[in-house]
């Protein structure tokens, strides 16, 4: 898989029936996906025992700016605004079967720039976190299944997978 | 992909073509005086006049800016070439007009704050702007004694960013 065919999607539509706008004045992201550590030490071992408790999901990376871009007027929008996304960000795109990634209601909390002189096109570094929304939505695990279609799993079950 | 047309021009082509229309529109050459994009070169010093400007493309290549867009890079070569057409040896308040010619020429066509070449009407991200731009030689010394021939020669480097 290469980091160019990765994909960060937005909905434009309901949560119920998606429309997946693709943001593709992405330049470089990041996905960020680590658990938290609780100690779960008792006697029984010497050993130091850790035990997955809350996990964080972020998406980070660089946006160019591009006006009438349809992705770049609703992240710039989504900045200055309280308003949540609905995010879906893939290792590839999402008509190929097999990508995975994880689907969740966000807010944008950053968007700085370098506007020195010798930067070519201004690109808007962003931060994408989970949020509350209306709905309660959960972060979702996600796998292009056949069809293609996505399929989502819980995350945090003893018995959770990729669907 | 498909295969391209016969009629169809390479980028690099429609660049040239454009900082051809660029010249022409700001100097505004009479006879003998020209702007064009020729293919070959063969500067017959016996029977040059007037004042010629020639674009070549010399190189193009691109890498991804974005997920969804290309950066490319065309270069072009733009040489200037006019023979001193009085007796004697040239004067050096010729060969320094024409370099402050030069000057002004490489000031139209590598404008970084200026429309950019072949942007789309009504899309201000589109278009070619300058990423680089040199006069490598200003005056090539050896022309202007052997040959009585003022030769400079520019390099620009332009830029845009096109959907992949």
């Amino acid at each position: 898989m290469r980091g160019i065919d990765a994909k960060l999607y937005y909905n434009s539509a309901s949560y119920g029936s998606p429309t997946w706008v693709e943001v593709d004045c992405v330049e470089n992201c990041q996905l960020n996906f680590a658990f938290d550590e609780g100690a779960a030490d008792d006697r029984s071992d010497p050993a130091h025992r850790m035990v997955k408790t809350q996990f964080t999901l972020e998406v980070t990376g660089n946006a160019k700016k591009r006006i009438g871009n349809t992705a770049w007027e609703y992240l710039a929008d989504l900045l200055i605004s309280s308003a949540v996304g609905d995010f879906l960000v893939l290792d590839g795109p999402r008509t190929t079967v097999g990508q995975r990634g994880f689907r969740f209601d966000g807010q944008l909390f950053t968007g700085n720039e370098d506007q020195s002189l010798n930067v070519g096109a201004i690109l808007s570094a962003f931060t994408l976190k989970p949020t509350d929304s209306p709905d309660d939505n959960m972060v979702k695990a996600v796998k292009v299944g056949a069809g293609p279609a996505l399929t989502y799993s819980a995350i945090g079950g003893s018995s959770a997978s990729f669907a | 992909m498909p295969v391209p047309e016969e009629d169809e021009l390479a980028r690099i082509d429609e660049v040239c073509d454009a900082v051809v229309e660029l010249i022409d529109d700001n100097w505004n050459p009479s006879d003998p005086d020209e702007v064009s994009a020729p293919d070959e070169l063969e500067i017959d010093t016996k029977s040059l006049s007037g004042r010629h400007v020639y674009v070549f493309a010399t190189a193009y290549g691109g890498n991804p800016a974005t997920r969804g867009q290309d950066s490319n890079d065309y270069e072009v070569t733009v040489i200037v070439a006019e023979k001193y057409g009085d007796s004697g040896r040239p004067t050096q308040a010729w060969r320094r007009y024409l370099t402050r010619w030069c000057e002004w020429l490489l000031g139209i066509i590598a404008n970084d704050r200026g429309a950019r070449l072949l942007a789309d009407e009504g899309d201000p991200d589109s278009g070619l702007w300058v990423e680089e731009a040199e006069t490598s030689v200003v005056f090539d010394v050896e022309e202007l004694t052997t040959k009585k021939l003022f030769l400079s020669v520019m390099k620009i480097r332009y830029r845009e960013h096109a959907d992949g």
